[in-house]
């Protein structure tokens, strides 16, 4: 027999939150710290699950496909305005008192080091964490969570790990050919807005790129892609209310990756400045 | 044999189930009654363990799964199906898919034949044709949806069966179906059931024993033929009582 524990909030991230009226009415900080409890459980029940390597694998594949292949046109898209943008601000700004090549440093250093990593986030924040947020939240509210469990299936091993680790897998590879794709749109403007020639355009890029400031890149989206995937986790699988929820768990999604990509940023730029 | 010993649950400042003890003898069927929102699912889930209880005992096949050691606990549980209110069925995953989930897949392999006659079993269990199959649930009826569902509970071949409102959302004609395959499921496969409804038509066709749960605690606790004698206020909210069969047929 086990005594009670007196829990008010539980911590399970397969367990909903009681729903209004049932015991945190009022309690947003509650709520709050019920949560981070919830990802610090769902984080080590992730760790423990990845013994079953035979399970989530195929499914990761799957995950791969949604993550990755499916979010690369947009992407694409979204990285190579970013570098136009900052062709035509770098040449607007500098061409007049700096040598024409410090476009090419200025472009693969925004590029590579900071908008590649963050609109390919920015993108799968909205694109994949609400996705996740309302796919598990949906389930939650319509108990398929629960049901996969009486047949004795571990959520986090079908539904949790696969699409964490696809994250994982797939967005340093989106990263990359963002920042190729913006490195690429940047050229292109730089040569017809500034003007500079290729050559001047890639002897500033040589200038500035080491091998480290494209590991930095990597590093970046993985955890973006990490905390973006986890995130939709633990708000899609502590939905409850029905339709309302859903959508509450969506926003949460995206609300809370957001900021935490940012804070993971500014964390990791100082990371660049000691290691870089 | 499913028993319940002063069961507790709490969420928050709400007790929902306050020293709940039941009885469910081998191979018979609980009716648990009661208007919504006093714990009956609570309940449910605490004795497949979704939900675990803050204080008390549930024992099934001899096993306590409150406390006893976890791979015996784990073997009974995976002896007990579930029933969900809405189904609860996997949206992405076909009808085939959805019930074969319920099966080990090192012993049952999705396309070794065993499996296939396995599935084709439990269609016919739940008289769903073998066209079901490759149907996704969005295709179904609620009714066709609510037998898919039962056979996902039987698949593993189950001993214990709960139902979580069975009947909820169906028109007579499919809750009567869905009675009659409870009934069907425990005298032909022996099951133990356990039953969760505030449909008195359902209890009076299934129930070997019903109970009335009323502020988290069991009210009454009788045979499933005293029913129509039985007078509680509850019963009488309900609308449909006393019964009156006379009345029902016109």
């Amino acid at each position: 027999m086990r005594e009670s524990k007196g829990l008010a909030v539980p911590v399970d991230p397969l367990v909903p939150p009681p729903a209004a009226g049932a015991g945190l009415r009022g309690g947003g900080a509650l709520k709050a710290i019920a949560g981070v409890g919830a990802a610090a459980s769902l984080a080590w029940a992730s760790i423990r699950a990845l013994r079953h390597p035979r399970i989530y694998l195929p499914l990761t594949w799957a995950q791969v496909w949604e993550i990755g292949i499916a979010s690369l046109p947009l992407v694409l898209v979204v990285s190579m305005i970013a570098g136009a943008v900052t062709s035509e601000q770098t040449g607007y700004q500098y061409s007049s008192t700096l040598p024409p090549w410090i476009v090419g440093s200025v472009i693969t250093a925004s590029v590579v080091t900071e908008l590649g990593p963050l609109s390919t986030g920015l993108v799968l924040v909205g694109r994949v964490g609400a996705r996740i947020g309302a796919e598990l939240g949906a389930m939650s509210v319509t108990e398929q969570i629960q049901a996969l469990r009486t047949v004795g299936r571990d959520p986090v091993l079908y539904l949790v790990l696969p699409r964490v680790l696809a994250a994982l897998l797939a967005v340093p590879a989106l990263v990359i050919l963002a920042d190729a794709g913006g490195m690429l749109a940047g050229w292109a403007v730089a040569l017809v807005r500034v003007p500079v020639t290729t050559s001047e355009f890639a002897a500033g890029a040589r200038a500035y790129f080491r091998p480290f400031v494209l590991y930095f890149s990597l590093i970046k989206g993985a955890v973006f892609g990490v905390s973006i995937a986890f995130v939709a986790c633990v708000a899609g699988l502590r939905a409850s209310g029905g339709a309302a929820g859903v959508g509450r768990a969506t926003t949460t999604s995206v609300v809370v990756a957001t900021v935490l990509m940012m804070v993971w940023d500014l964390f990791l730029a100082r990371l660049l400045r000691v290691f870089g | 044999m499913i028993r319940i010993e002063r069961l507790r649950k709490r969420f928050g400042a709400q007790e929902v189930l306050r020293g709940v003890s039941l009885t469910v003898p081998e191979g018979r069927t609980l009716v648990l009654l009661g208007p919504s929102g006093v714990g009956k699912s609570v309940l449910l889930k605490s004795v497949i363990g979704l939900l675990e209880p803050d204080d008390g005992e549930i024992w099934a096949g001899g096993v306590e799964l409150t406390g006893g050691a976890p791979s015996a606990i784990e073997a009974v549980r995976r002896t007990m199906g579930y029933v969900f209110q809405y189904s609860a069925l996997f949206d992405s995953l076909t009808v085939a898919e959805n019930i074969i989930l319920g099966l080990d897949e090192r012993r049952w392999p999705p396309e070794a034949p065993a499996t296939r006659a396995r599935l084709l079993e439990c269609l016919r269990w739940v008289n769903l044709s073998p066209s079901t199959a490759p149907r996704y649930p969005a295709e179904l009826s609620g009714g066709m949806q609510k037998r898919v569902a039962v056979a996902r509970a039987i698949v593993a071949e189950q001993r214990y069966l709960l139902y979580d409102e069975p009947t909820a959302g169906l028109d007579p004609v499919n809750a009567a179906n869905i009675a009659g395959l409870i009934r069907r499921l425990q005298s032909e496969l022996g099951v133990t059931s356990m039953v969760v409804t505030h449909d008195l038509d359902l209890a009076r066709e299934v129930a070997d024993q019903v109970a009335i749960l009323e502020a988290g605690r069991i009210v009454a606790d009788v045979p499933g033929p005293a029913l129509d004698a039985l007078d509680h206020p509850m019963l009488r909210a309900f609308g449909r009582w006393p019964y009156e069969p006379a009345a029902d047929v016109v």
